[in-house]
C-alpha cells in the first residue's frame, strides 16, 4: 500500500508540464538561408522572480550567431516548464531566425 | 517582532510576472549601434484581494455580503482572455510608438524585443510594456 502511493506521489512529483504561453513570428524570407537559434531561460522556485533581465542578451547573442547578417523570419517561443507540482519551475524563450547574408 | 515581519513582508513582496515577449528581426549589418529602452505602465487592481481586505475591515456579516456581490457583479464584466489584473484605462501603450522614435530620432531601429509583465504587489499591481531595441546610426552618423 504505501509503496503504492509512494510511486504515485513520485509520479506526481517528477512530472513536468510545459505551457506555451505565447508564439510570434516575423515575415520569412523567401530565400531561407542558415537558421541560427538561442535560449534563454530563468529557474523560479516558489514563485518569486523579481525581473526579466535574463531576456537581454537574446539579441547579442542571435547577433552573435549571425555576424554583419540579417536576421528574418524570427520565431519567438515563450513557454513555461513547470516540474515538481509547480513549486520548481523554468521560464523559457526559445529564438530562433534566419540569417541573410549580403 | 511580527509587525517588522509584517513590513518586511510586504517591502519585498514585488514579484513579476512576465506574460509575453516577442522578438523583432535583427539587422546586425554594421554592428547592432546604441541599446535604448522604454516603458510603460499603468496601475491594475486584484479584484480578489481587494475585496479580501474590505472584508477584514468590517465585523458585519451583511457588509461582508455586499462586498462579495459587488466583486462578483465587477468580475462578470472581466470575463474572457487577459495578461494581469484590470486597469482602467487601456489606452496606455498607445504612447509607446512616439517614446520609441524619441529615443531613436534616425528611425533607424533593430533587434526590438517586447515584454508584456506585471509587477505584483498586494491588491495592486503595474501593468507593464516594456520594449528594448538597437538604434543605428544616422546618415548624420547620430543614434539619438
Amino acid at each position: 500500500m504505501f509503496k503504492k502511493l509512494f510511486i504515485i506521489v513520485m509520479l506526481f512529483c517528477v512530472s513536468s508540464c510545459v505551457h506555451l504561453q505565447s508564439v510570434s513570428l516575423t515575415q520569412i524570407p523567401a530565400k531561407k538561408s542558415k537558421k541560427v537559434e538561442t535560449e534563454a531561460h530563468k529557474w523560479i522556485i516558489l514563485g518569486f522572480t523579481f525581473d526579466n533581465d535574463y531576456l537581454d542578451e537574446v539579441v547579442p547573442e542571435l547577433n552573435r550567431r549571425c555576424s554583419n547578417g540579417k536576421i528574418q523570419g524570427v520565431l519567438t517561443k515563450d513557454e513555461t516548464v513547470n516540474y515538481f507540482i509547480g513549486l520548481v519551475m523554468k521560464q523559457r524563450v526559445v529564438v530562433s531566425g534566419y540569417c541573410q547574408k549580403a | 517582532m511580527k509587525i517588522f515581519f509584517a513590513i518586511f513582508l510586504v517591502a519585498t513582496y514585488g514579484c513579476v510576472v512576465k506574460h509575453h515577449a516577442q522578438f523583432g528581426e535583427i539587422d546586425g549589418r554594421g554592428g547592432l549601434g546604441r541599446r535604448f529602452e522604454v516603458k510603460v505602465s499603468e496601475t491594475g487592481v486584484n479584484l480578489s484581494e481587494a475585496s479580501s481586505v474590505a472584508k477584514s475591515l468590517t465585523r458585519s456579516k451583511a457588509a461582508q455580503k455586499d462586498i462579495e456581490t459587488v466583486r462578483d457583479i465587477i468580475s462578470m464584466f472581466q470575463m474572457g482572455p487577459k495578461t494581469g489584473n484590470i486597469v482602467f484605462h487601456d489606452d496606455y501603450a498607445e504612447k509607446l510608438l512616439s517614446m520609441i522614435l524619441s529615443q531613436c530620432s534616425s528611425g533607424k531601429i533593430t533587434g526590438l524585443s517586447l515584454i508584456r509583465e506585471s509587477n505584483k504587489y498586494p491588491v495592486i499591481s503595474g501593468e507593464i510594456v516594456k520594449v528594448r531595441g538597437y538604434c543605428k546610426l544616422g546618415k548624420g552618423g547620430s543614434s539619438v
